[in-house]
């Protein structure tokens, strides 16, 4: 293959912007797909995906197109993940290119993403051609957003390419800057293979099948490779391009973009980032930069509404981690929800499509305890721990010090709500950095904020303080000590460890007192009093009673009644069997989410 | 109690009422005098459809609730014992019960009723208290109330309930404690003091949705039946169960039969029965009803039978209702006795245990309810997790 004649692109665009339209454009007039295949926005094959309008899982295409001199050309669409939490999934994407196509909607302007993945693209040296879309919207302002983008990365507004996605209008421009804009890919066919794998995903059949960029050398059915990080060593079982379907090829070579299948059992061996090289060349190379294990970085407790379930919902998590490497379970008890896991997701999208697709796909009913960041706690004989559920906290006399995530954050918002901005900001315990005025009535706040600040309601929080105009993002800083405490819930005197949190000293007050306030709404008032009590450590600081029923008991039981209050009573026991017992009193599952709804 | 699983009991429901009371959820008809005639056809009718039954006789009891059964004419009451006198035979000694407002019977037509055979008169009394009386929407007065229960006595009726309500909305507790004052100044044989309660579909729940109705507050309530429990005990009353009072020897029959799995049959609109183990209730519309017995057909609605575990759960928190509480099953006693949340109860003085023997104490007949549903809860639950484990 003529690596002069391939060009390897990715779309980078804020959530809604048209990334995914475009793309259906592009695979439209390349006649990659005929318009009866077509099905809105292709490359998003998950339910839960088109619902939520993101692409959650990579995916590669290719494309020919016959460019203005005349010559056919290859050119490989790779698909990048479009939200926060999949930040370095995307950056592995944008690795395994050249160029980028930057889509901005010219009914929205830049947003917060827009930067983070222009920024992303930047660092991986890559050309960037700016495409304004929604050009037919009565909304659209296409000057106003070429000043934006010229402001965020200079050029001139010739640069830029005027599209409609949704239209039509300016597609077969797009095609041809790629081939005009993007370089060919710069790799050597007769170096030593270095591929790298930029997604995988899991096939029933056929064991996991890697996604993969071939930098130097060429990829053979036969050959044996090793996948550097994990040092595990394959046979090659196939190679082949990526259409709709796959199609298998002798080789694929550098510059090339294609999937590999190697017997590859689990997906966790199959590492996006990881290096591709060949089993008896090891020594001759250096394997591809920028590779870093994923890390979980928030926590929950899963546990099945019904106990029964526990091995069913077992089996579902082990069938979700099959199909995503980033996703982590480990069996743990809790004294109050009895048995379940501590799940692992890379942030909290992650966490939320995780439970859905427990509940839709796998129809369990599930209990989600409040979500937790890793906490680094440093222990007065010098040991460190990690800790991912506040049930696991040392006691407070043994704890030097306890460290959080802290997240690098920007912002980008329309100049009016900056004051509501930075007052959310404050209340979650940023730290302000600086601002940067992309043009006169927006700007890029830029925080250093503790990552257990966003797991909660921040999202929500954000939306109403601007109105809906602020975008956010974020990536993992580093880890730093904080004034960190663990707040136990007691019911009736018994700390109930599932809804244990750990929590900043200054907020811990209003958080129990608003947690007990909750608590109290959620349980329903039964036989027994619940005295629902907010400690740290041994000092109590928030009460609320549930009071005890005075009088519980129907009048009149003849003929009818008898058969009605037997159903009442069966209704009654059902509810029973939903609720947790804790000592004498039940607790319905309700409450364990009562924190997560908690503003502070 | 074994011989009552022997007793045969007859429930007549008289649907017919002057008006409805805005606290009342029952199948009941107001006006439509003109079917008197062609309700008590159908009713007997219906009895003779059940002839089958016949070896289940004679009758124990015999219940002629509503409604307002006084409303009929003596000759209507008169027709119906005797179908069931022809159908399974009444024994000589049994309890016939008929329910009567105060002003829907003078005299004539009391001495009449207890000289059709009824024996027993359930006086639907509900308050000493003309303030109560309109709240509740009823067409007496007290003094009424008072009189008829004079002319039953004179009648003949040596055996007779008073209905009072208790928890009416907006009535002082000296309301109460008058009526009930009052109930031992008439020395009933027989009291039953329901609480109010709001029904779904009721003027009262309307009202209430609507915020013109405060029901009484729960303490209060709760005050009123412990109240009138340590009267009425303290006045030589049997608490036999949850509602009902009675002197010794006085209890209702019939309805201990309720409670203690006997059969009976329910004739009459929307009347429900138990008969070997299956429950079965009536048509409840009038129209439907009389089509069907006209027809020559049981105007049967709907039937049930529960599953051993289901019928044992359903005769555990039945007895419990009453004083002899319910005889548990060693299996059953040691789960309860094994369970941290019997224990809770039993220290919080709810529960009283004998042998094997299980009853509610005064302050468990406040909670009755939520009692009998954690311990069905716990026997299950129990029963569930030993399965597990030995699976």
């Amino acid at each position: 293959m003529d690596v002069s004649h391939i060009r390897n692109f990715s779309i980078i665009a804020h959530i809604d912007h048209g990334k995914s339209t475009l793309a259906d454009r592009l695979l439209e007039l390349t006649a990659t797909l005929s318009p009866q295949q077509m099905q809105d926005q292709v490359l998003d094959n998950m339910d839960l995906e088109r619902e939520r309008g993101i692409t959650i899982k990579a995916h590669a295409v290719r494309m020919h197109h016959r460019a203005r001199d005349g010559e056919a050309y290859v050119l490989n669409l790779i698909d990048t993940p479009g939200h926060v939490d999949f930040t370095y999934e995307v950056s592995r994407s944008l690795a395994a290119c050249e160029g980028a196509l930057l889509v901005v909607d010219t009914t929205q302007g830049v947003e917060a993403q827009t930067v983070s993945n222009l920024f992303l693209a930047l660092e991986h040296d890559l050309a960037i051609i700016p495409v304004l879309n929604k050009i037919d919207m009565p909304a659209s302002q296409v000057d106003a957003v070429q000043r934006q983008v010229i402001d965020l990365m200079g050029g001139t507004p010739d640069d830029m390419l005027l599209v409609s996605a949704k239209q039509g209008i300016g597609i077969e421009e797009v095609l041809n800057a790629i081939v005009e804009r993007i370089p060919p890919p710069s790799g050597t066919p007769d170096a030593p293979l270095r591929a790298l794998i930029f997604d995988s995903l899991y096939d029933h059949y056929r064991g996991v099948i890697c996604f993969v960029r071939v930098v130097d050398g060429t990829l053979r059915k036969g050959m044996k490779v090793r996948f550097y990080a994990t040092g595990r060593e394959y046979e090659v079982e196939e190679v082949g391009i990526l259409r709709l379907q796959r199609l298998e090829t002798a080789s694929l070579s550098a510059g090339e973009v294609g999937y590999l299948i190697a017997g590859v059992r689990v997906l966790a061996d199959a590492r996006v980032g990881d290096t591709v090289v060949e089993a008896q060349r090891v020594q001759q190379v250096t394997p591809l930069p920028g590779y870093r294990p994923l890390k979980p970085m928030v926590f929950s407790g899963l546990y099945p509404v019904d106990s029964e379930d526990y091995d069913s919902l077992r089996h579902a998590l082990e069938r979700l981690r099959l199909n995503d490497a980033a996703f982590s379970f480990e069996p743990e008890t809790s004294a109050a929800l009895g048995f379940g896991f501590r799940c692992g997701y890379l942030g909290l999208l992650h966490m939320e499509i995780i439970q859905e697709r427990l509940e839709r796909e796998h129809n369990i009913e599930i209990i989600t305890t409040v979500p937790n960041v890793r906490y680094e706690v440093v222990k007065h004989d010098g040991t460190v721990l990690d800790v991912e559920n506040p049930a696991a906290l040392p006691s407070a006399n043994a704890i030097a010090e306890i460290r959080e995530p802290i997240l690098s954050a920007q912002v980008l918002v329309p100049a009016e709500y900056i004051g509501g901005v930075m007052q959310l900001f404050n209340e979650r315990r940023g730290i302000y950095k600086n601002t940067e005025y992309l043009n006169a009535s927006r700007a890029l706040l830029h925080y250093e904020l503790p990552l257990a600040e966003i797991v909660t309601d921040f999202y929500d929080r954000l939306k109403s303080v601007s109105r809906g105009y602020a975008s956010f993002d974020y990536e993992p800083k580093t880890m730093r000590a904080a004034d960190l405490v663990k707040l136990d819930i007691l019911i009736n005197g018994d700390p109930t460890d599932a809804l244990s949190a750990i929590i900043h000293r200054d907020k811990a007050y209003d958080w129990g007192r608003e947690l007990c306030h909750r608590l109290k709404d959620l349980i329903p008032r039964q036989m027994f009093e619940v005295v629902i009590q907010a400690a740290i450590g041994s000092r109590i600081i928030a009460r609320e009673v549930v009071r005890a029923f005075r009088k519980n008991v129907v009048a009149k039981c003849y003929g009818g009644d008898i058969t009605r209050k037997r159903k009442l009573l069966s209704r009654q026991k059902e509810g029973k069997k939903r609720m947790k017992q804790l000592g004498k009193v039940e607790i319905p599952q309700e409450a364990f989410l009562a924190a997560l709804k908690i503003e502070t | 109690m074994s011989c009552l699983s022997q007793t045969f009991g007859l429930y007549v429901h008289i649907p017919f009422c002057p008006q409805r009371c805005p606290y009342c959820a029952f199948t009941i008809l107001t006006g439509h005098t003109a079917f008197y005639d062609r309700y008590v056809d159908a009713v007997c009718a219906e009895i003779r459809l059940w002839r089958s039954l016949a070896h289940k006789g004679p009758l124990q009891t015999v219940f002629f609730g509503g409604g307002t059964p006084s409303l009929l004419d003596p000759v209507h009451v008169q027709q119906i014992l005797a179908t069931a006198t022809a159908t399974f035979g009444i024994a000589p000694e049994a309890e016939i019960t008929l329910e009567a407002n105060p002003t829907t019977a003078d005299a004539q037509k009391f001495n009449a009723f207890r000289a059709s055979g009824c024996n027993r008169l359930s006086l639907g009394v509900q308050s000493f208290n003309d303030a109560d009386l309109k709240t509740l929407g009823r067409w007496h007065s007290a003094a009424e109330a008072e009189a008829a229960y004079s002319t039953a006595r004179r009648a003949g009726f040596t055996n007779v309930n008073l209905d009072v309500i208790f928890s009416i909305p907006g009535a002082p507790r000296r309301h109460w404690q008058s009526t009930v004052h009052k109930l031992l100044a008439l020395a009933p044989e027989h009291i039953s003091t329901y609480a109010l309660t709001i029904e779904e579909g009721t003027r009262f729940a309307r009202r209430h949705h609507q915020g013109r109705l405060t029901p009484v507050s729960e303490d209060d309530d709760a005050w009123a039946y412990a109240w009138v429990m340590e009267i009425l005990t303290a006045a030589s009353y049997e608490h036999y169960e949850v509602s009902n009072f009675a002197r010794p020897g006085a209890r209702s029959r019939h309805n201990w039969g309720y409670w203690h799995g006997a059969d009976y049959l329910g004739v009459g609109l929307s009347a429900h029965s138990l008969l070997d183990g299956e429950r079965h209730w009536n048509l409840r519309t009038l129209h439907a009803y009389l089509t069907a017995v006209e027809a020559g057909c049981p105007p049967c609605a709907g039937a049930e039978r529960l599953d051993p575990g289901a019928a044992r759960q359903e005769r555990l928190w039945l007895q419990l209702r009453t004083c002899d509480g319910v005889l548990l099953r060693p299996t059953e006693l040691h789960l309860l006795t094994s369970s941290r949340k019997f224990h809770a109860m039993f220290e919080a003085g709810w529960l009283h245990l004998a042998g094997p023997q299980l009853r509610l104490t005064t302050a468990g007949f406040l909670l009755a309810d939520a009692i009998a549903g954690e311990i069905i809860v716990t026997l299950e639950e129990a029963r569930s997790t030993t399965k597990r484990s030995k699976r």
